[in-house]
């Protein structure tokens, strides 16, 4: 009995807790992406960095950095939110392994 | 592995923290279950629906934590005791509808050293049904009324006294006095 339990505890606190979180994140992530993409070609400036850095991860760390600093402040404050999003969609994604191991972890 | 139950930590800080992590709820089901699983049976008398409605009750406990962080002054013990016998009761209402005729009684009000069989006949259970009417007709009427209003119509006790305009010491003096008398007619019958 226990274990099907906890199974229900842990979908109730999954569903209560990560997916509104998450939906609102993966949301929120989706609008600026499309909002970035309508302003950078991504696809080229990866294009670019791989040629620039002629196969060394420094180089092409370095390119990278180096068009982010060059780029529009709003261009900047998009990346910006992307990478926070994307940090506490991690976040969740850790909490939502971590409790599964816990709660039924023998 | 059982988790290590902390005495030093209340339940209601552990249901607080098992809002946010549900693997610190395991210490309150590893805590409650066998003690659940023995009222439940005291009403439902099988173990499946015991494990059914303590399971159901555990549920109801996380799923409605919030609220109950939201009041001040409740022990977390007798709030869930008080959610299990609300599933318990309910339960013990939809198997009443099932076999329709069959009336369980309360422990309190029978012998609970020799419960009713399920293989019993639906005679026997009408049987016991009409006993139980006859030895309240017995009673003193305002006894009899309250036995009547507390275990076959499942009014709580905010309810009888409200309806009854008495106090609750009033009603649960009365309702021992009730239990005791009904047990002596009981007794006489047999």
């Amino acid at each position: 009995m226990s274990n099907k339990l906890l199974w229900k505890i842990y979908t109730i606190w999954f569903l209560r807790r990560i997916v509104p979180l998450m939906l609102v994140e993966i949301v929120f992530a989706v609008v600026v992406l499309k909002l970035l993409a309508s302003t950078v070609f991504f696809g080229k400036v990866m294009e670019n960095a791989a040629l620039a850095s002629n196969s060394s991860y420094w180089e092409f760390f370095k390119y990278i950095l180096n068009t982010f600093f060059q780029t529009h402040v709003a261009v900047q404050l998009f990346i910006l939110l992307i990478l926070g999003v994307g940090a506490l969609l991690l976040r969740d994604l850790k909490r939502v392994i971590f409790n599964y191991l816990k709660t039924f972890r023998k | 592995m059982d988790p290590v139950i902390n005495e030093q930590i209340p339940d209601e800080e552990i249901l607080r923290q098992s809002l946010g992590d549900p693997s610190q709820f395991k210490i309150l089901v590893s805590k409650y279950q066998e003690p659940f699983l023995r009222k439940a049976m005291g009403i439902v008398r099988k173990q499946e629906d015991a494990e059914d409605i303590v399971q159901e009750t555990f549920v109801k406990i996380y799923k409605y934590g919030n609220n109950f962080q939201k009041r001040a002054g409740i022990a977390f013990k007798s709030w869930a005791y008080k959610i299990l016998m609300n599933t318990a009761f309910t339960h013990y209402q939809d198997i009443k509808k099932k076999m329709d005729s069959v009336e369980y009684l309360d422990p309190v009000l029978y012998d609970e050293e020799k419960p009713i069989s399920q293989s019993q006949d639906l005679d026997a259970m009408s049987d016991a049904k009409a006993t139980v009417k006859s030895v309240l007709e017995k009673m003193p009427e305002h006894l009899g009324h309250l036995l009547g209003l507390y275990y076959l119509e499942d009014k709580s006790y905010k309810e009888i006294c409200r309806v009854e305009k008495i106090s609750m010491t009033t009603l649960k003096m009365r309702l021992f006095r009730a239990k005791r008398l009904f047990k002596t007619l009981v007794a006489d019958l047999a």
